[in-house]
């Protein structure tokens, strides 16, 4: 019995195999390559340095000040936008949930921002929302009769995080909504009858029942969240100084602004293991959510 | 002075008149039942005492006071869904002490009262699970015992039997019926099935399109139909209705005469009062009901309690009891 189940198992994987080879290879030739341009001299402007030099490229980057900074604006940039995101995106969420005339024409409009690509979205914001000139934001300012805030400049990185947080908070509130239709009626039916008011059904009722939702919300996030580069190479540069760069954009400083190969494969090796350190507690806090 | 009263109760959505004006006064500790097809308005108008619809018009008053108006979560009323409307996140446990948790009631004592809920209900054993680990009637006594820890002025129940297979229909329905004699709590209790009205009743109210048709209780229901749609609602197989000129003797200025199928006797064919034709007979050991056509198209059902040697195609006579007629006047209303 053993050995023929064990024999029947062997055709379904062999069948499966060029398909999990496929996807090795598309993972191990890059992370391959990282690893070994990691460890060696690689400077576009001296291409005549070479050698193996060991840990020298991740020593450099990791003492490089702008380090520290990066990996915790990373972080903060994190936290923030999903945090931002899943809250209002929620509050939004139950705000539109019960019928009104025009519900569906808000729902478009709300999930909209989605649909515009970083780029747009980050010159949207840079020349028409914070210059601090001719933007909309300098003007409510000057309205109220105070000074316009120059956001780029004095706020880079919440800047940024504004940013982000208008774009996701469309597919947030997008699942939320979604997740929201299948609540079941009698249950809130139920917990009228019982007594309960707004807020002790959102506790006791909407919250569990959306857990699952949120939790898929806050996974994808984190992932597409953990590499932002295209809102803040087209804002700020990642400055002033370093206020606003995050370990994406750090590694494209050293790659194609100093032509450092060598030290940004270092620092997509730390990249990595950010990311899987973000994985581990992400998984560790809301895992048991997705059984 | 009635413990639970509706006036001249109205419910409106858009143009459609779901109720129409509906009066009922029920007294505390009766068991009423609302009957009547799908669609007649049982839910509506259940879901209009427990406070889930508005009232459009008329007035509800639940022990002398007016509560028309009321949220539901003030009008101190329990209700058991069809559907159970468990909470799915929530244990045994946590699922029948949640309106005592949120009232804010003493910890002590909410868990003494779910305790004997449970026990009365045999739901010791799970009261750590969530619903999704229950089977079905045991998420049906969950339903029941949240609603009795809560000693509402008023038990609701909106068809809660459907979902059961039928052996545990029957079963849970004894259930209720004693958790009623129990705890002498006012009911009432949805229902299409006639079977559950009949039984667990104290008064049963058929509605039709949003009105009551008669309110009475079982028997009388049966015995004394007001007219003609309750007839045919109360009884299984329903009421034979001939008109009346098939019988002129008791017919006497009524447009129809209906007669119970266990009031008729299958007799021989000549000297009878009616003649027909046997088109199916169905034996079920206890009893067996003779369909039969009369004139060619006149549906009737004989029931008796010996078995026949009659068969599809025989020409069969009826007898029947002239006491037991029921006439009905062009309206369908009874004589
Ligand atoms: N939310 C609603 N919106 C519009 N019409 C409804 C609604 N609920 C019920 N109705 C209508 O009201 C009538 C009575 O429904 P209901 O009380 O659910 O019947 P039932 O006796 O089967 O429980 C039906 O014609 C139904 O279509
Ligand atoms: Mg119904």
């Amino acid at each position: 019995m053993q050995s023929s189940s064990a024999g029947n198992r062997f055709v379904p994987r062999l069948l499966l195999s060029p398909a999990v080879a496929t996807l090795l290879l598309w993972m191990l030739v890059p992370l391959g390559m990282t690893l070994y341009f990691s460890a060696i001299r690689y400077n576009l402007m001296s291409p005549e340095l070479t050698g193996f030099v060991g840990w020298a490229n991740y020593e450099f980057f990791v003492t490089n000040p702008a380090f520290t900074d990066a990996v915790l604006n990373t972080l903060v940039l994190l936290g923030s936008t999903v945090f931002i995101t899943v809250a209002f995106g929620l509050a939004i969420a139950m705000l539109i949930n019960d019928p009104f005339p025009g519900q569906s024409f808000v729902r478009i409009l709300l999930i909209s921002p989605f649909f515009v690509m970083p780029t747009v979205n980050a010159l949207l914001w840079k020349h028409m929302m914070m210059n601090p000139i001719y933007g909309v934001l300098a003007q409510v300012w000057t309205f109220f009769g105070l000074e316009p805030v120059n956001w780029l400049q004095d706020l880079p990185l919440f800047s940024v995080i504004l940013m982000l947080s208008w774009q996701w908070m469309p597919f947030a509130c997008l699942i939320f909504i979604t997740s929201l239709q299948s609540m079941d009626r009698e249950q809130l039916e139920a917990s009228d009858l019982d007594g309960a008011t707004y807020l002790q059904k959102f506790r006791y009722l909407y919250l569990p029942h959306m857990a699952r939702a949120i939790t898929v919300v806050i996974m994808i996030e984190v992932i597409f969240l953990l590499s932002v580069f295209a809102e803040i190479f087209t804002t700020t540069n990642g400055g002033p100084g370093t206020q606003s760069t995050n370990l994406a954009y750090l590694i494209y400083n050293e790659a194609l602004v100093n032509f450092d190969v060598g030290s940004a494969s270092a620092g997509a090796m730390f990249a990595i293991i950010l990311a899987n350190i973000v994985a581990f507690f992400l998984i560790r806090i809301v895992g048991k959510n997705l059984d | 002075m009635a413990f639970l009263k509706l006036q001249n109760v109205d419910k409106y959505y858009g143009k459609l008149h779901a109720i129409k004006g509906v009066n009922l006064e029920i007294e505390n500790g009766e068991f009423i039942v609302f009957v009547g097809p799908s669609g007649c308005g049982k839910s509506t108008l259940l879901r209009m005492i427990a406070g889930l619809e508005v009232i459009n018009g008329g007035e509800l008053i639940l022990d002398g006071k007016d509560i028309t108006t009321t949220p539901s979560a003030q009008r101190d009323l329990a209700m058991v869904f069809q559907s159970y409307a468990l909470y799915p996140h929530m244990t045994v446990e946590d699922n029948m002490s949640f309106a005592l948790r949120l009232a804010k009631v003493d910890p002590a004592e909410i868990q003494e009262k779910v305790e004997k809920a449970a026990e009365k209900l045999d739901l010791t054993a799970y009261l750590k699970r969530t619903p999704k680990m229950l089977s079905g009637g045991q998420r049906q006594r969950v339903a029941i015992g949240r609603a009795i820890v809560r000693s509402p002025k008023v038990f609701l129940f909106d068809e809660p039997l459907s979902n059961l297979d039928a052996a545990l229909r029957g079963q849970t329905r004894v259930e209720i019926a004693e958790l009623h004699r129990e705890l002498g709590a006012t009911t009432v209790y949805v229902t299409h099935d006639q079977v559950e009205a009949m039984t667990l009743a104290d008064r049963v109210v058929v509605l039709r399109d949003g009105i009551i048709e008669q309110v009475g209780t079982p028997l009388d229901l049966y015995d004394h139909p007001k007219n003609r749609f309750v007839s045919q609602f109360i009884g299984m197989p329903q009421m034979n209705l001939l008109p009346a000129d098939f019988l002129p003797a008791v017919a006497e200025g009524s447009a129809e005469v209906g007669i119970r199928p266990e009031h008729m006797k299958a007799v021989g064919a000549e000297g009878a009062a009616l003649s027909g034709v046997v088109e199916l007979v169905e034996s079920l050991g206890n009893e067996t009901l003779i369909h039969m056509k009369i004139a060619g198209k006149h549906q009737i059902i004989v029931r008796q309690y010996v078995r026949t040697e009659l068969k599809i195609g025989d020409t069969v006579g009826v007898e029947f009891d002239a006491s037991r007629v029921h006439r009905f006047d062009s309206e369908g209303l009874a004589l």
